[in-house]
């Protein structure tokens, strides 16, 4: 994807311009959305618009152009999560997830119904895996981040987020073939 | 007995390379992968088309536009280049420092600067450094030798500090000198138009710290009421 025109648009961004800012949201507010769905946020709407009010709040200090600030995007967005988890934590003891009892497959306005089913399915899938191969199949996947922009979010190393995701798609390949999944919600797999 | 194009197969499916781990995360078709590639699609159709609609904060920051800062567009990240020169010249001082404590520590500076960086080290700490005047005189002008010394009589000098003042002279005649005066006290006065000072000299002040166990030996502590008697018949 040419990154010029948004290149840009961080420049002007950066210098106060309204314009651009509504450039970047419409860029990478859809994966920063998909990324804390995935992930399992339970509003994930807020705390996108969260994530990006902490954005644009400091895009002045963003360095490395639309890399630079996609790798920053995601690191607030993780670390709301991470924050997220905590306070979840605190209120009410962790329970199993169980996809069925997921109110928002039924419920998910901004959504046709399908794709919250298979938000639900999905996540059903990743949290099977451990945590660290999770993070980095969301991240590479969902967020579409590079190998060394995945690292620089988790704070691991390159080589360490290359052993995760392989190690992950083998968790999820073994999963998919012992419960003979071979569709989700009329995607066949 | 060569294995079977199946076997081949099913054996390149259980084998999954970092690259081809690669491949399937970008969302490329990889033959050999079936259902991983097709994960991966559904994975990815989870994102929205369309950016979500944000809250009643963020749409007034995205009509008003992103604050500016003056210095926002300036990485801050380690050391400013600026800084470097400030910092070395920090670092050098810091060394120069502590070579001259180090050297006066050991009384090896000449003796203004080792007065000097003395001083200074006494005023804001409790260490305490030779001063110049401390280093040892290759010429003693006093020798350590006892004088020769009579029994003393009750008429004892009194010291200021409370300790045995010097000894008196043995010849009576010999008009007592006040105690500050510590040399006059053990030998008559070379000069006698001399006044006698109040400022106690060099020898009168180490005296009696040097050695005191040598003067307690030689001389009991004389009260004051005895000295009263003894110059009484002189008045």
């Amino acid at each position: 994807m040419d990154d010029a025109p948004l290149e840009d648009a961080l420049r002007a961004a950066q210098a106060g311009q309204a314009w651009a800012a509504r450039v970047l949201y419409e860029e990478l507010s859809p994966r920063v959305l998909g990324y804390l769905r995935a992930k399992g946020a339970a509003e994930p709407e807020d705390l996108t618009s969260e994530v990006f009010l902490t954005v644009f709040g400091r895009i002045g200090t963003v360095t490395g152009g639309m890399a630079g600030l996609r790798t920053f995007a995601f690191s607030v967005a993780h670390a709301r999560l991470v924050d997220e988890y905590r306070r979840r934590a605190r209120r009410q003891p962790a329970t199993e997830y169980a996809p069925e009892s997921d109110p928002r497959t039924s419920t998910a306005a901004e959504d046709d119904g399908l794709v919250a089913v298979q938000t639900a399915r999905v996540r059903a899938l990743l949290d099977t895996l451990a945590s660290d191969q999770r993070d980095v199949l969301v991240l590479r996947i969902l967020g579409d981040l590079s190998v060394e922009q995945v690292a620089e979010v988790l704070g691991t190393s390159e080589g360490a987020v290359k052993q995760r995701q392989r190690r992950g798609l083998l968790a999820l390949r073994k999963r998919l073939e012992r419960a003979g999944i071979t569709t989700i919600e009329g995607v066949t797999l | 007995m060569s294995p079977s194009n199946d076997d081949r197969t099913v054996k390149r499916r259980r084998v999954l390379s970092s690259r081809t781990a690669d491949r399937l995360v970008q969302g490329r078709e990889v033959p050999d992968q079936p259902e991983l590639t097709q994960l991966v699609a559904v994975m990815s159709a989870l994102v929205p088309d369309s950016a979500p609609v944000p809250s009643e904060r963020l749409a007034r920051l995205l009509e008003q536009g992103p604050p500016v800062k003056p210095n926002a567009l300036v990485p801050r990240i380690g050391v400013t280049r600026s800084s470097r020169p400030l910092r070395r010249l920090s670092l050098a001082g810091t060394a120069f420092a502590g070579l001259v404590l180090a050297l006066a520590s050991t009384n090896a500076l000449p003796a203004p600067a080792q007065q000097v960086v003395s001083d200074v080290v006494e005023w804001v700490s409790p260490v305490e450094i030779p001063d110049g005047d401390d280093q040892p005189d290759p010429a003693p002008t006093r020798t350590r030798e006892p004088a020769p010394r009579v029994v003393p009589t009750e008429a004892a000098t009194p010291s200021p500090y409370g300790t045995p003042g010097p000894e008196e002279s043995p010849d009576d005649d010999v008009t007592p000198e006040p105690a500050d005066d510590g040399v006059s006290g053990e030998e008559p006065a070379e000069d006698p138009s001399e006044e006698p000072t109040d400022e106690p000299s060099d020898e009168f002040t180490e005296e009696p710290t040097d050695d005191p166990s040598e003067d307690d030996a030689s001389e009991p502590y004389a009260p004051q009421s005895s000295y009263e008697l003894s110059i009484s018949p002189r008045r």
